[in-house]
């Protein structure tokens, strides 16, 4: 915990800093009113401030095993970048294609081994959804470029 | 009016979303992991194709049916479905092993319908009210509120109070981006027009609880919910029912109030009625070995929140937790900007959704009592097939909005810090509070600065706003005071 609350930490504190640099180019004050920099320099300043708490208060806290890096996480990690494929496929191919083969991907990467029940739950998932959110929702669903 | 409200919520179209709403929050609720907001995050991009009443019913009823929904899990396998829900393990779980998990679950129904529809009748009976005196509200009011909605962040962090006060701080930042209302310079846009109005809050709610959660119960994949109890029928026996009468009474009205303070939920609620109820029985030794009362007060107490925590945000504005603050968001997406004139504009709205939330107490009462084989099936649904459908609600539902990719891209983003922050231990639920009060608190500030030419004591000269000011300056400073001393005492032990 000790090592994962300084790296948030230090993320919010270089976001702070964005933010106070960009926020220089924004009027501070506007007629003896504050202006639309007021509120990013005051809010950076406090999130810098309590960042540097987190990071001193971390010193007596254990350090347990981080988590996120874990053995046992592969599984997030290869999940999310399967997500993340399909949203490139669901950008160029849209929908009815690039759902079918995420669901293949994913079941079968956790464990689903017949592959008669995994084509049969991607078909039936893709079909079901697509109908019930075009048609009973009137939902845009994505198209794809192509 | 009286009419028109009864039309209006016995047509198809609103008892069909209460049905749905109400169905789909016990099975979300019932399931360790996922959460009623969870739940509410991932309906609500569904419901802007419907009519605002109809679809703030869909979302009600889940609210509804959730939190009833997680004393489930609790009585027959040991595992609160909700964290409202945790107190109801105590008693609940000792029927089972005695083979009495159908009479729980009967006692935990009827208690929780009985505690929803306590506090509805709260809801109807004060909610009008406190919106009259919100009526006279101007610039420096609105701030003050906005200012102690955001204040409520210290009191929800719970005991990681620093981490939720940066929680709070980066939802404030996210806030920022987009037009400036009142000046009308764009800040942290990048020049993109996509950010021009600023981050779409929808798809931020839905990667944060939704989409983060999913990283969540992944990493606990292959953990399988087994009911083995035998399922008969549900409904209590007539002594059942005398004995917890008065409880449901009291657990009602305690969860009722402490809903309507911003910051206190149904887990905390739970407790409080649980040990109300020990120090008032006559066998207080009896909790924790399965007696009746143990399920009716936390489950009357968790359920009469939902009642509560509706006052606050219909009248003033102001969310209490984390789903009313994913609430607020779907009434702004409606239009139907809460707050006193909200009681003005749309009446027959508000009183049908005060309608509906009666109607859907009893819709709960029933399903729970006849449909319960069903979901404890829904339970069983293996998480390797859960997961990637509730992705897949997560993609559609942030594009369904505004057809745009780029808000998919948004909401992925959002469940991976969502995630990432939740694996460090922050709340969550402080950045979405921020996230929609921000705009309401730097808007109202600096409007209220124009009016007095600059002069800050315009908060001291309106009576409410310093009471407000004063209330949001005690909330934020209060649980900080209490984190410091505890921290010394425990330094000293």
């Amino acid at each position: 915990m000790k090592k994962m609350n300084i790296g948030v930490s230090l993320f919010f504190i270089a976001l702070a800093c964005y933010v106070l640099f960009a926020a220089r180019s924004f009027p501070g004050e506007i007629d003896h009113v504050p202006g639309p920099g007021y509120f990013p320099i005051i809010l950076s300043a406090i999130l810098i401030l309590l960042s540097v708490l987190l990071i001193a208060s971390s010193r007596h806290v254990s350090e347990a095993s981080l988590g996120i890096f874990a053995r046992q996480n592969r599984i997030v990690f290869v999940a999310g970048g399967l997500t993340v494929t399909y949203l490139a496929l669901l950008y160029v191919f849209g929908f009815l294609i690039a759902t079918p083969l995420y669901l293949i991907a994913i079941l079968r990467f956790f464990s689903m081994t017949r592959w008669r029940s995994l084509l049969l739950t991607a078909a039936l998932t893709t079909a079901a959804s697509y109908a019930v959110f075009t048609t009973v929702l009137e939902v845009q669903l994505p198209s794809g470029l192509l | 009016m009286m009419m028109d409200v009864l039309a209006n919520v016995m047509s198809w179209q609103i008892v069909l979303a209460i049905l749905c709403g109400v169905a789909a929050g016990i099975s979300i609720g019932a399931m360790p992991g996922l959460t009623s907001t969870m739940g509410i995050a991932l309906l609500m991009p569904f419901t802007f194709q419907l009519e605002p009443a109809v679809g703030m019913m869909l979302l009600i009823g889940e609210f509804v049916g959730a939190i009833y929904g997680g004393s489930i899990t609790a009585i027959m396998v040991n595992t609160p479905g909700t964290p409202s829900a945790a107190a109801t393990v105590l008693d609940g779980y000792p029927f089972t092993k005695r083979g009495e998990s159908c009479r729980a679950l009967g006692i935990s129904t009827v208690a929780s319908a009985g505690g929803g529809i306590i506090s509805g009748v709260f809801l109807i009976l004060i909610a009008p009210q406190l919106a009259e005196i919100a009526l006279k509200f101007s610039a420096p009011e609105t701030f003050a509120l906005a200012f102690f909605g955001i204040s409520i962040i210290a009191s929800i962090s719970g005991k990681e109070l620093l981490k939720g006060l940066i929680s709070g701080t980066f939802g404030l930042i996210l806030a920022l981006v987009g037009m400036d209302n009142i000046s009308g310079l764009s800040r942290f846009t990048f020049d993109t027009v996509f950010l021009m109005n600023g981050l779409s809050f929808i798809p931020v709610m839905v990667g944060l609880f939704a989409m983060s959660q999913c990283f969540v119960s992944m990493e606990e994949l292959y953990d399988e919910i087994k009911i083995t109890a035998k399922i008969t029928s549900p409904i209590p026996t007539w002594a059942d029912l005398k004995k917890i009468f008065p409880t449901i009474l009291r657990g009602g009205v305690t969860g009722t109030l402490v809903g309507i303070i911003p910051g206190a939920g149904g887990d905390i609620s739970a407790f409080i009625s649980y040990d109300m109820e020990k120090r008032v029985s006559k066998h207080p030794e009896l909790f924790g070995t399965g007696i009746v009362e143990g399920i009716a007060a936390p489950e009357s107490s968790n359920n009469g929140t939902t009642g509560g925590a509706l006052i606050p945000l219909l009248t003033l504005g102001i969310p209490g937790d984390a789903n009313t603050a994913v609430m607020l968001g779907a009434l702004m997406v409606f239009n139907l900007t809460p707050g006193p004139q909200l009681f003005v504009e749309q009446a027959l709205v508000v009183n049908t959704l005060f309608a509906g939330f009666m109607i859907a107490n009893v819709v709960m009462l029933v399903m729970g009592l006849s449909g319960i084989r069903i979901f404890t099936k829904i339970v069983q649904i293996p998480k390797p097939v859960l997961v990637p459908i509730i992705i897949l609600m997560c993609v559609i539902g942030s594009f369904a909005i505004n057809g745009n990719y780029l808000d998919i891209l948004v909401m992925f983003g959002a469940g991976v810090i969502g995630y990432l922050l939740l694996k460090g231990g922050f709340p969550l639920s402080p950045i979405v509070l921020a996230l929609i009060l921000g705009p309401m608190a730097e808007g109202n500030l600096r409007r209220s600065l124009v009016m007095s030419q600059g002069d800050y004591s315009i908060f001291l000269t309106h009576p409410i706003a310093a009471t407000f000011i004063v209330i949001a300056l005690i909330s934020l400073f209060w649980p900080i005071v209490r984190h410091l001393k505890n921290h010394r005492s425990t330094k000293a032990a």
